[in-house]
This record gives structure tokens, C-alpha cells and sequence, in this order.
């Protein structure tokens, strides 16, 4: 399983493989939810570190958490997942970003494109998959992620590449 | 406006903050940041991404300030003043070289706005 993720306002793109044998509930989800190719905006990580991320569809169920790691490198992708009203946080950035609204159950997709500490959030019990990583392209989508923390926000598109 | 208060604007929204300064907390912090402030700074607003809901600019010629009134707890609100020496952290190599102005040779002085 493999995605494309390209910023087309930089423009830059990147390909991403699954960890489809050490996520293999989650990376399918992931891979389904993506099933029309999803155009969104990104976000950057406040408390994590170089990281950016999007949330994706809701998914028909939802997924356990795999392959879980508070050490993610750069060129890793995660996952993470947040039941409607699990955590204080959602009502404020949810209500700002998350599609479904303010408290809604979240499907969140990140990048991370430097260093990344996740134990912020660990800590009040917030655990993510390692579901991947950047095969392709890594350096220039680094320099153009970091660019949002000061100009603002960029379109993000995530698609599948569909196996010949 | 008091000798004690900055005005903070964010020109591209059309918004504008006061900030009172804790000067009986951090006396000479306090008074550096009003010395390096005679000439106004115009920066670029970068946003925090390890540290939450801030953002920050870098200021020039700040001589070498001590900490005080130090916290891991600041409030929204909150203004912090960070310094970091030449080689003192690991990151520095990466985050200040490409947002200082002053690059990686000089003390980095970083006014936060929580």
C-alpha cells in the first residue's frame, strides 16, 4: 500500500509506503478511507514538533491502536484516533479544524518531517500508530512543511497509488 | 501608554495587544526588552510547534539577560523571553539558522506570546 502526499501550491510531493504488516488494521482503514483521494489543508502540530497533519473520513469502525511509538522519526507517518468527547483538547481544536465539528470522533493522519516528540500528548493518554513512512521526496516537502509554521497553511492532497 | 507596556500588532489582521511588563518580577529582563525596543521591531510571526499556542519572534542586540521569574506554566496571555547562547542547544542548528535574523553566531533572544 502507498500513498502520494503532495502540496500543489508549492508545489512538492512525496511517496509514502504502509506498514501494512506491522499496522495492518489500521493501515487498511487508512488505505479505504482514501479510496476518492482527499483534498484538504494542512495543519501543523502545536505541541509535537515538526509535524504536519490532516484528518481523514470517518471510518465505518474504529481502529485499535498498532504498532505504537512515542519515537517516530522524521519521514514517519502516524495515526491517530480520538473518540467523540475523549479528551478536554478536542473541544477547542476540533471545534477549529476537525470537518465533523467540535467534538466528533477523530481520524488524524500526520507527517512528520523533523524531529517529533509525542510524549506531550502520550502523557495525558493519547497513543498513535506508526503507520508508515516517506519513501520519496523527504527533504524539499521538510523545507515546505516548515514553511507553514510561519506563512500559514497549504493544500494537502493524499491519494492512493493503485499497484500496476 | 505606561513605560512599562508594549504594543503588539499583527498588521496583516488588522490587530493590535497591549502587554504590561512584569518589572517587579523580572527586573532587568524587563528592562532590556524596553531598551531593545526604542526602535521598533518588525518581524515575521512564526508559530510554535513544540511548545503549543505561541507564537514568537527573534529580537536583535539583546546583550546576555539572567532568567527570572522562571516558569514551565505560562498562562494565555503570557508574554516569555527565551535566550539561547552560540552551540548552547542542539536545535539551534536547525530551527534558529533558519529563523533568526541574527543566525547561529549570536545569543538568539526570543520574545513568546501565549
Amino acid at each position: 500500500m502507498e500513498l502520494a502526499v503532495e502540496l500543489p501550491d508549492v508545489p512538492v510531493q512525496v511517496r509514502a509506503m504502509l506498514y501494512e504488516q506491522r499496522a495492518p488494521s489500521v493501515c487498511r482503514s487508512i488505505f479505504e478511507s482514501l479510496v476518492e483521494p482527499l483534498e484538504t489543508q494542512t495543519s501543523h502540530a502545536c505541541f509535537c514538533g515538526h509535524q504536519i497533519f490532516c484528518f481523514l473520513p470517518a471510518f465505518p469502525t474504529p481502529p485499535p491502536v498498532e504498532n505504537i511509538t512515542l519515537r517516530s522519526s522524521p519521514g514517519d507517518l502516524m495515526f491517530f484516533y480520538a473518540a467523540e468527547n475523549a479528551y478536554a483538547w478536542m473541544h477547542e481544536e476540533g471545534g477549529r479544524m476537525a470537518p465533523e465539528g467540535p467534538t466528533a470522533a477523530v481520524y488524524e493522519l500526520a507527517f512528520n518531517y523533523g524531529a517529533v516528540d509525542l510524549s506531550y500528548f502520550a502523557a495525558e493518554g493519547w497513543q498513535g500508530s506508526l503507520v508508515g513512512r516517506i519513501t520519496a521526496g523527504l527533504e524539499a516537502f521538510a523545507d515546505a512543511c516548515a514553511q507553514t509554521l510561519e506563512h500559514g497553511t497549504t493544500a494537502l492532497r493524499v491519494s492512493r497509488i493503485e499497484s500496476p | 501608554m505606561s513605560a512599562d507596556t508594549l504594543t503588539v500588532a499583527l498588521p496583516g489582521y488588522d490587530v493590535e495587544a497591549t502587554v504590561e511588563l512584569s518589572r517587579e518580577r523580572a527586573p532587568v529582563v524587563c528592562a532590556s526588552i524596553l531598551a531593545t525596543l526604542g526602535v521598533p521591531v518588525r518581524a515575521s510571526a512564526t508559530h510554535a510547534c513544540f511548545d503549543g499556542h505561541a507564537i514568537f519572534c527573534f529580537l536583535p542586540n539583546v546583550g546576555s539577560v539572567p532568567v527570572q521569574n522562571c516558569t514551565m506554566r505560562p498562562m494565555p496571555g503570557d508574554v516569555m523571553l527565551y535566550q539561547a547562547g552560540v552551540n548552547f542547544f542542539d536545535w539551534l542548528h536547525e530551527d534558529a539558522a533558519r529563523l533568526s535574523p541574527l543566525g547561529t553566531d549570536q545569543v538568539a533572544t526570543e520574545l513568546s506570546f501565549i
